[in-house]
């Protein structure tokens, strides 16, 4: 009895004219696969950091550029403060995170975020230039749910790991070549939702509000 | 879902008196038509992407057997397991196991048109799990126990007055019994009821917008975030996928992202692009323990092999139905499927069978809006023709209508005949309209005079009149 | 082109609905042809380009009047008509009727070569670029779907129509979406098609012309029928018969009395 993954199969391999892949085409086909061809990546002149934030800024996510690891923390304690938000944070537990000095009026959590969490600090792989986007990755101290959970997500990021496009920042997500992570999130802002009268409201399921903090150093 | 396509006529008349559906389907023009045009003009590499993206799109189905076969490789590699569903029937019943294996009471869904395909929420009901959506707008479309009427705004024809009784009644039970009425509110009370839900699943059910054949990946798109939570917190993941989802590797998929944003809503990228690959990790912390997919054929193989080839390479953006003048006009529900406008209209017929959807195809005036904004150039008009072209063969349309179209064309092959009957025809239409300039009813013309005038000929034909002049001038 | 002593040999292409319902369109397009420099003869065996057979699957019927077409017109330079929906199916749509078919799909090929829409081949081929008329009043133009998307016909007659003095075009919006005419769609599916046909006259209400014109009667029809049902007094013409100064008598959808 066939299965149904070789009834579809077969019909597949009907539809596309042929019974069996020959070596050649095989050999070809795997080759790309490897070695994807490049393909049209979109170009700019705009100044690299000026474009990241403003793209950042265009959907809704506050952007900080900051020259000290010091002034890292003073810009997660103005955000907390300004938005009338809790001192208590959930911090990854990243050891990027170790690099900044947490005042200790900030009770420092470093665990996974939880539901009820209000905000969340987070490292990042990259930033893409491109669009604006956070490259973030599952592992031991990013995982996931830090990203969706909390109303309220900080993410830091250094101006050396700003890349061009899209693809740079999966490249960034991977720690070798063949290593994918379970997820690798491009985040663009806050979540959002337009299904109530085609309109925009924000923090639909995930956090309402999204900072980026970027660091650049000397 | 059951089609009801055969209603179209009934329904899209009721449509167009629908106050509600019409004031949402103006909405569509200011905004997702704008929002794709001033996105478009902003990036000079679009028109090159589009090529680009017809022709990753061509490759790959070209070789679908090769790329299927290397996808589902590399999903077992990660961890995760491949399950292959010639039928709706087979796709339901394999969701329906997984859950009964792993001993499910909840199930959340990000949204998936290929399961609303499929009726995996009716299936996943009748099987006894309790069933969640988690996007926004298939959430009001839940309660309200309606189908969505566009494949990326499901709810765009609830007004808020709508879905503001439908959270009181509904979430009166979780002890909400306010009436909000604030956007922000309706948000914010979705937010909080489905956010128990999320964190209380066993299984968590997405779609794709892509599956990646190098990786063995799969891509969400969302601007809420649920689909990703979806993924993320339950113990089990389930992907379901149409065959046609898979694409080489992630730089052909960056293309297919970039033109599909830009389509679809007119945002360069979306808040959420997501990446998942198996199950968790030894070292992850969060994420599912087992991960699933499910590959749904369901009539794509046979189009794969005739002249619908073209369709398989759609992205789901719905361009074409944002353009569409008479999907402007009707609304999706009209269309009786999970697919409406253009591409419902080259889709439903394919899986609902032509004689289902029979009004579909010719529900359309073949004006190419749709062909003009496909971010992949899939020629929709030609195709529409080829199903006509399958109507008209196999006798599918009106009788009476077949029969007019004979006598007409038997006599335009004839000019001679042709010519002096309708100079006749003419000279009588002409005298008898000659005064008003049109005719408020005209037998045998009841379709047209309903709704308009038909303006009066001017008596005479030009063949007549232009021999008359020639003869005149040659004496 | 224009200036040679012999102009080129065209086979005007009349359309059924220029034949039948409103010739005056045809002999604007003679007279704007032959001002142009061409000699313009009309045969006699043509009646349709047969779109309603071919937009309606009857492919056999289709290609009967396909092959009438183009035996009529086999020995013209060019073969040009007032309408963008009837030439572009001869230019992009017959080459399909032959598939199979290699003499056939020579000939069509042939024929679709020479085949031109009026205003386009006025100013594209003849080089037109501006008209020796006067029309005073405010008019806006529709862009019929077929022209625009298959034979991109939009600049050309704004080309025309802006060298005449006296006329002021005011664009509407949405000018390039449909009318909801369709052929035989209009009838099928009159509801639709008269929503579609009153969402354009609103358009023209809004832009405060005066005069509709277009490249394509079937859609000049059904509008003016729409705007007469609505009351609205907008005169609607072939833009053909503005550019040839032949506007004194019943625009479409006038009466005489």
């Amino acid at each position: 009895m066939t299965s149904a993954r070789d009834e579809i199969l077969a019909r597949v391999a009907e539809a596309v004219g042929r019974e069996e892949i020959d070596s050649e085409t095989e050999a070809r086909l795997t080759e790309r696969l490897h070695h994807p061809p490049v393909q049209l990546r979109p170009q700019w002149d705009d100044d690299p950091v000026e474009r990241f934030v403003s793209k950042l800024r265009a959907v809704a996510a506050t952007v900080d550029v900051v020259n000290t690891a010091a002034d890292v923390a003073k810009s997660i304690a103005s955000f907390l403060r300004e938005k009338d938000l809790p001192s208590t944070v959930t911090l990854a537990p990243d050891d990027r995170l170790n690099a900044y000095p947490w005042p200790d009026v900030m009770e420092n959590s470093r665990r996974n975020a939880r539901a009820e969490d209000i905000t969340a600090i987070t490292a990042a792989e990259a930033g893409v230039i491109e669009t604006g986007s956070l490259v973030l990755r599952s592992s031991l101290k990013s995982p996931t749910s830090m990203n969706f959970l909390p109303e309220n997500h900080i993410v830091i990021l250094r101006r050396e790991q700003l890349v061009n496009n899209l693809e740079d920042g999966w490249r960034c997500a991977l720690e070798t070549a063949n290593n994918v992570p379970r997820t690798v999130n491009f985040i663009t802002g806050p979540s959002k939702t337009a299904d109530v009268e085609q309109t925009i409201e924000y923090g639909a399921h995930g956090p309402r509000r999204l900072h980026v903090i970027l660091l650049i150093e000397g | 879902m059951k089609p009801m396509s055969h209603d179209f006529k009934a329904r899209s008349e009721k449509a167009l008196e629908d106050p509600v559906l019409q004031s949402a389907l103006k909405n569509l023009g200011l905004g997702f038509v704008e929002a794709r045009r001033q996105c478009a003009n902003a990036l000079p590499e679009f028109e090159a992407l589009r090529d680009l993206g017809r022709d990753i799109c061509d490759h790959t189905l070209a070789n679908l057997d090769f790329y299927l076969r290397r996808y589902e490789e590399k999903v077992t590699e990660a961890g995760g397991q491949v399950h292959w569903a010639s039928t709706p029937d087979d796709a339901c019943r394999i969701v329906t196991d997984i859950c009964r294996n792993v001993d499910a009471k909840k199930v959340i869904r990000g949204k998936s048109m290929i399961g609303e395909e499929v009726g995996i929420n009716d299936a996943l009901e009748e099987a006894g799990f309790e069933t969640v959506e988690t996007d926004l707008g298939e959430y009001i479309l839940q309660l309200a126990k309606e189908p969505p009427s566009h494949i990326v705004a499901p709810a765009i024809h609830k007004s808020k007055d709508e879905i503001s009784d439908l959270f009181q009644k509904h979430h009166a039970v979780r002890g909400l019994t306010e009436r909000q009425t604030e956007r922000s509110a309706l948000v914010q009370e979705a937010r909080q009821v489905l956010r128990e839900a999320f964190v209380s699943a066993d299984v968590g059910i997405t779609g794709a917008n892509f599956l990646l054949a190098d990786t063995g990946s799969n891509i969400i798109v969302t601007n809420e975030g649920n689909g990703d939570l979806t993924c993320t917190l339950p113990k089990v993941h389930i992907v379901t996928a149409a065959i046609d989802k898979v694409i080489p590797s992630v730089d052909d998929a960056m293309v297919l992202l970039r033109l599909l944003g830009r389509s679809a809503t007119g945002q360069e990228i979306t808040a959420y692009t997501t990446f998942t690959t198996g199950p968790k990790r030894a070292e992850d912390v969060d994420g599912p323990e087992e991960y699933h997919v499910i590959l749904v054929d369901n009539g794509r193989s046979t189009m794969l092999g005739n002249e619908f080839r073209d369709m398989l390479r759609c992205i789901r953006c719905g361009a074409c139905m944002n353009h569409c003048p008479v999907y402007g006009a009707i609304g999706g529900h009209a269309y009786g499927w999970v697919y409406p406008g253009p591409m419902g209209s080259v889709l439903t017929p394919m899986m609902a069978g032509l004689d289902e959807a029979k009004d579909l195809p010719n529900a359309c005036t073949l004006n190419g809006r749709c062909q003009e904004v496909c971010p992949v150039r899939i020629p929709l008009p030609k195709l529409l023709r080829v199903h006509r072209t399958w109507q008209h063969e196999f006798k599918h349309n009106s009788g009476m209508f077949r029969f007019g179209l004979g006598v007409w064309a038997f006599f335009a092959a004839r000019p001679a005949v042709y010519q002096f009957g309708t100079r006749i025809a003419m000279a009588v239409m002409g005298a008898l309209g000659r005064r008003k300039g049109v005719f408020t009813r005209m037998p045998l013309a009841g379709g047209w005079t309903q709704g308009r005038d038909l303006p009066t000929p001017q008596g005479e034909t030009f063949q007549a009149a232009w021999r008359q002049k020639r003869k005149g001038q040659e004496q | 082109m224009k200036n040679q002593k012999h102009g080129p040999r065209v086979g005007l292409f009349v359309t059924c609905l220029a034949d039948l319902y409103r010739p005056s369109v045809a002999f604007a397009t003679v007279k704007l042809l032959e001002d142009a420099g061409a000699t313009v003869e009309v045969p006699k065996a043509q009646t349709c380009c047969g779109q309603p057979a071919l937009n309606n699957g009857d492919l056999d019927h289709a290609r009967i009047l396909a092959k009438q077409v183009i035996r009529a017109f086999a020995d013209f330079d060019y073969v040009v008509g007032p309408s963008g929906s009837c030439m572009g199916t001869i230019k992009t749509h017959f080459v399909e009727l032959f598939d199979g078919d290699p003499e056939g799909l020579t000939v069509a090929k042939d024929l679709a070569e020479r085949s031109h829409e009026l205003i386009s081949f006025l100013t594209d081929v003849m080089g037109i670029s501006n008209i020796d008329i006067n029309y005073d009043g405010i008019v806006t133009y529709h862009d019929s779907c077929s022209g625009l998307r298959e034979l991109s016909i939009h600049d050309q007659p704004r080309k025309l129509l802006a060298s005449i003095p006296e006329l002021t075009l005011n664009e509407m919006t949405d000018s390039n979406v449909c009318c909801g005419f369709g052929g035989t769609f209009c009838v099928k599916y009159p509801e639709i098609s008269s929503r579609m046909a009153d969402d354009k006259c609103t358009r023209i209400e809004e832009s405060g012309a005066d005069t509709l014109l277009g490249g394509d009667l079937g859609c000049l029809l059904n509008i003016a029928g729409r705007l007469r049902r609505r009351g609205q007094t907008t005169r609607v013409f072939h833009v053909a018969e503005v550019l040839a100064g032949m506007t004194d008598g019943p625009g479409i959808g006038e009466g005489e009395g």
